[in-house]
């Protein structure tokens, strides 16, 4: 039988059956309606942030035209009493959507990815009122390819292969193909490539139909080469199930066996292991309470807002060079607002540091983990790639609240003061932007594991082939 | 005949070695799911607690203070954990946990729990009702694939119907023993949960028999789940030649029905019916208020300016009445704007969870294809989790939202005759402000909101049984 035979032979036993035809339909339809969910998701995304800067611009535009217009007044023009106040001003801020985002939606839609930047709010409320997603779709995890092919691209692998001698062995022809002098071992693993090919094949062909199609309206900048990383973590994945499967079906049970060996490695691979390696390093080192730092907030509000004189004299005092403008129309309520929220944000810092903290030492556990579970791996890596992991959002969270503590000190004696920013001030001001974590380093986390499961799967590869020579057809 | 057939199934199942690792490791996933349950929520309802205590302190604490500027600070509504959340936590941490309850602005509930958990843990819900949904149909389906096709196969089947059995007995015999072990481990987790929320809740005043209440509810509906799953496992086990098949048709169904389906109905669901972004709700929402701003000499704003008057003092006044009473006019027109701007606060937020609720009726559609939707809803209904918990809890938030900044603009109307001087109430006077006291909404509620998901699940629970025994009724190939 030449390699083409062996190919149309596989392949006609594959399809021959409609039920596995039919998984194999509904997994394919899986993966592109996963790309199209992205797709969408992502385009709300963005469309969120131009809309979103949109806005800011056009109340930004305002303020300055009042600024400019205070500036060269003779007195004589009514303007609002907050005219150039430093309070006023909010900036835009957004997470920049990496080129193959609509990959994976990771924790996109549950984590701030915009939001203004302004001193009335305190960290806590610096992102707030964003909370309106279908929390059942939050709670089922929202589908993207990733996703298809975390949960569905093993199973498919299991139900094309785990019978690649058993099917054979249960219908007792396997002793009469070893009789003809076939070399198992080859035998064996054009079996498990050949199937093993047919699946990621598909799924890569049609991450590619994806990727092309998706890209319509965005920045392709990157966009391949990220896929062409994005598709070796799923090939990578897809070969690891394959040896699996091979280590398995080496065994010389029975089909029914192997099904059960395999589908309880899939249970445990693709959820009990993250499930539980999830609690246990959010049991382990559990986040301060929101609520707790909530109620620390509002504690220190409160008490600032009862000892303000006494936090204005500690303020003038780290501020000799300070002139308050007597003739100032701004309300004291705007340099009261700016001493509570400063002194918020800075009596809440260590709950916010315990919180990274805690966040730091959950990653160091669950990379531990990322050894014993090639899902767990390879979901951080796709979203790393895309962009959407939970590490990146926090970081934006973390860029906005310290651009937002430097423009306070910049500004801070300006509205303790009383006087109103220049135009010019304003303008030299840098707008917020995100600074990004080189993809190097992001993957560069992620590929210790994938070296030892690769190693591993080296290891299985031994096994199996010392378990196919034990196989004779007397045996089998 | 009956009883000996049930009999010889349990006496198989249970010198089968396998059988035993099988509930051993099923047992233990239970058991994880709810150690986990039971320290998140009891850890949350803590905290939830503490919250409460802490916000009542610093409110009281603000000392002299114009009420307006308290209408700001105002209290935080928090929401307690629901009734069964150690069960099925649903959609409680991917909501807010506290409203803040600010005059002028009618706020989300902020702080979803889901926010601070890794990511890792949204690829699949660990709860008891998460491991209940994705194993009881695994375990039934590795009990039951062979349970006929293995007979036939090894041509016992044969025997046993010349024996004189009928394959209607058979069936039942085989579909009550693997029912029963399947239900076993429902009774198993939901009885614990049962027993460890009384622990969640010992602070609370959930009533003994709304628990109760509960836990037969959910025993009923994951029992007639259960029931589906059997009685299609043994139509399968009976329609196909060998057991293999019969079980990669089942895992088939088992990836389909309750791996897929549920993940891609919500997926489907929100891009029919997609959530607004933010931006977007409170763009519409200013867009709203601002048209909706009457004319101060308009003859709608005027009566609502006097029901306000006479709301604060408490009686009926006559045209020279009013205007002879020395009131802060500042405070009736911020308690006028907080009357008209509550009614588009309601209709937004009714708009935004009528969004929610059409999104529900989208997979309920799609439970057509799988009762895991239906049985999703349900359980997170009856476990006090749903989205309709949620907008129970945003309601009642708003009412009281209302009342507090009624009593602050009042103080305000009252004791501000409008001089020079900002008005200061004394410090004793927060105490005054109604607290918050939240109760669940009852069971009755959840089963009225659920009757179609209800329907769904027994729908397929006789649909398949009906189906099973027709099989019996000679139409199988022996």
């Amino acid at each position: 039988m030449n390699a083409f035979d062996f190919m149309r032979y596989e392949w006609k036993l594959q399809f021959s059956s409609r039920a596995v035809f039919l998984v194999f339909l509904v997994f394919v339809s899986t993966l592109i309606y996963g790309g199209f969910a992205g797709k969408a998701e992502r385009d709300a995304r963005n469309a969120a942030i131009e809309n979103h800067y949109r806005s800011v611009s056009t109340t930004m535009d305002s303020w300055l035209e009042d600024l400019r217009t205070l500036e060269q007044d003779d007195g004589s023009i009514d303007l609002p009493s907050l005219t150039g106040s430093a309070m006023d001003v909010i900036f835009a801020s957004s997470l920049p959507q990496e080129p193959l985002s609509d990959f994976s939606i990771g924790q996109s839609d549950l984590l701030p990815f915009f939001g203004e930047i302004s001193l009335k709010n305190p960290n806590i409320r610096l992102f707030s009122k964003y909370e309106f997603a279908d929390p059942i779709g939050l709670a089922l995890g929202n589908f993207d390819i990733s996703k298809a092919v975390l949960l569905f691209l093993p199973l498919i692998l299991i139900i094309f292969s785990f019978d690649v001698t058993s099917a054979d062995r249960d219908s007792k022809r396997l002793g009469l193909i070893l009789l003809q002098g076939i070399n198992l071992r080859n035998f064996f693993w054009r079996r498990i490539l050949f199937r093993a090919l047919i699946v990621i094949g598909v799924t890569c062909a049609s991450a590619f139909a994806v990727m092309i199609y998706n890209a319509a309206g965005v920045t392709s900048d990157g966009r391949f080469a990220i896929f062409v990383v994005w598709m070796t973590f799923v090939v990578f994945y897809g070969a690891f199930w394959s040896v699996l499967i091979a280590v398995i079906a080496s065994f010389n049970r029975s089909g029914e066996f192997n099904v059960l060996t395999l589908l309880g490695f899939w249970v445990g691979l693709t959820l009990i292991v993250p499930a539980t390696s999830s609690s246990l390093a959010e049991s382990l080192y559990p986040t301060p309470s929101r609520l707790t730092y909530l109620a620390e907030a509002r504690e220190v509000e409160n008490e600032t807002r009862l000892s303000e004189p006494d936090v204005v004299n500690e303020f003038m005092l780290d501020h000799p060079e300070l002139l308050v403008d007597l003739e100032s129309q701004f309300p004291d309520y705007v340099s009261s607002a700016f001493l509570v929220t400063s002194t918020v944000d800075e009596a809440t810092g260590p709950i916010i540091s315990s919180f990274e903290e805690a966040l730091g030492r959950r990653e160091e556990l669950l990379d531990v983990f990322k050894y014993f579970s090639p899902t767990i791996a390879v979901h951080s890596l796709f979203n790393e790639v895309t962009g959407t992991s939970g590490r990146r959002h926090n970081s934006y969270i973390m860029q906005a609240r310290a651009f937002k503590a430097n423009y306070a000190q910049l500004v801070g004696p300006n509205v303790m003061g009383k006087k109103p920013i220049s135009a010019e001030f304003f303008e030299n001001v840098p707008d917020f932007g995100f600074k990004e974590e080189p993809l190097g380093m992001r993957l560069g986390r992620g590929l210790k594991p994938i070296v030892f499961l690769l190693l591993i799967g080296l290891g299985l590869t031994m096994i199996t082939n010392r378990q196919l020579m034990k196989i004779s057809p007397v045996s089998s | 005949m009956n009883k000996a057939i049930i009999a010889k199934e349990f006496t198989e199942i249970v010198r089968d070695g396998r059988a035993i690792v099988l509930f051993g490791i099923v047992g233990l996933l239970l058991l994880l799911g709810l150690v986990t349950g039971f320290s998140t929520e009891s850890t949350r309802s803590q905290t939830v607690f503490d919250a409460k205590v802490a916000d009542a302190e610093v409110f009281n604490a603000q000392g002299a203070k114009n009420p307006h500027s308290a209408a700001h600070f105002s209290r935080m509504a928090h929401k307690p954990v629901a009734p069964f959340s150690a069960f099925d936590p649903g959609v409680s941490a991917y909501v807010g946990q506290v409203v803040w309850l600010e005059g002028h602005y009618r706020n989300p509930a902020m702080f979803r729990a889901a926010e601070d958990a890794t990511e890792l843990g949204r690829l699949e819900n660990f709860s008891l009702a998460g491991v209940l949904i994705l194993i009881i149909p695994l375990l039934v389906i590795l009990l039951g694939y062979g349970s006929i096709a293995k007979e036939r196969e090894q041509g016992t089947l044969r025997q046993i119907i010349s024996s004189g059995t009928s394959l209607r007995s058979l069936l039942l015999g085989k579909f009550i023993t693997v029912f029963s072990i399947s239900f076993a481990f429902l009774v198993f987790s939901i009885v614990l949960a049962a027993v460890t929320s009384l622990f969640v809740f010992e602070a609370s005043s959930q009533p003994l028999t709304d628990l109760f209440l509960r836990s037969v509810s959910l025993l009923f509906v994951y029992g007639l789940y259960t029931a589906f799953v059997t009685a299609t496992t043994l139509f399968i086990s009976a329609i196909v030649q060998e057991a293999k098949n019969s079980l990669l048709i089942l895992l088939g169904l088992w990836t389909v029905m309750v791996v897929s389906l549920p993940r891609l109905s919500a997926s489907i669901a929100e891009k029919v019916y997609p959530s607004p972004q933010s931006s977007e709700f409170w763009e519409a929402m200013d867009v709203r208020l601002s048209e909706n701003r009457l004319d101060s000499s308009s003859a709608e704003y005027v009566a609502a300016e006097r029901v306000v008057i006479e709301r604060a003092f408490g009686k009926k006044l006559t045209e020279s009445e009013i205007e002879n009473l020395a009131i802060n006019t500042r405070g009736v027109r911020l308690e006028v704007s907080e009357v008209i701007d509550s009614e588009i606060y309601t209709a937004a937020y009714a708009e935004l969870f009528k969004n929610y609720a059409n999104q529900k009726n989208f997979r309920r559609l799609l439970s057509i294809f799988s009762p895991t939707i239906a049985l999703q809803h349900l359980s997170q209904a009856f476990s006090g989790t749903d989205v309709n918990a949620h907008e129970h809890f945003s309601n009642e938030a708003e009412r009281q939202r209302n009342k507090i900044v009624r009593v602050l603009n009042e103080e305000l109307i009252i004791n501000d005759s409008g001089e020079n001087l900002r008005y200061l109430a004394p410090p004793e006077f927060w105490e005054t402000v109604p607290e918050f006291e939240y109760e669940y909404p009852a069971l009755e509620i959840a089963w009225r909101q659920s009757g179609a998901d209800f329907f769904i699940v027994l729908a397929w629970a006789l649909f398949s049984t009906v189906g099973m025994f027709w099989l019996g009724k000679g139409r199988l190939e022996v």
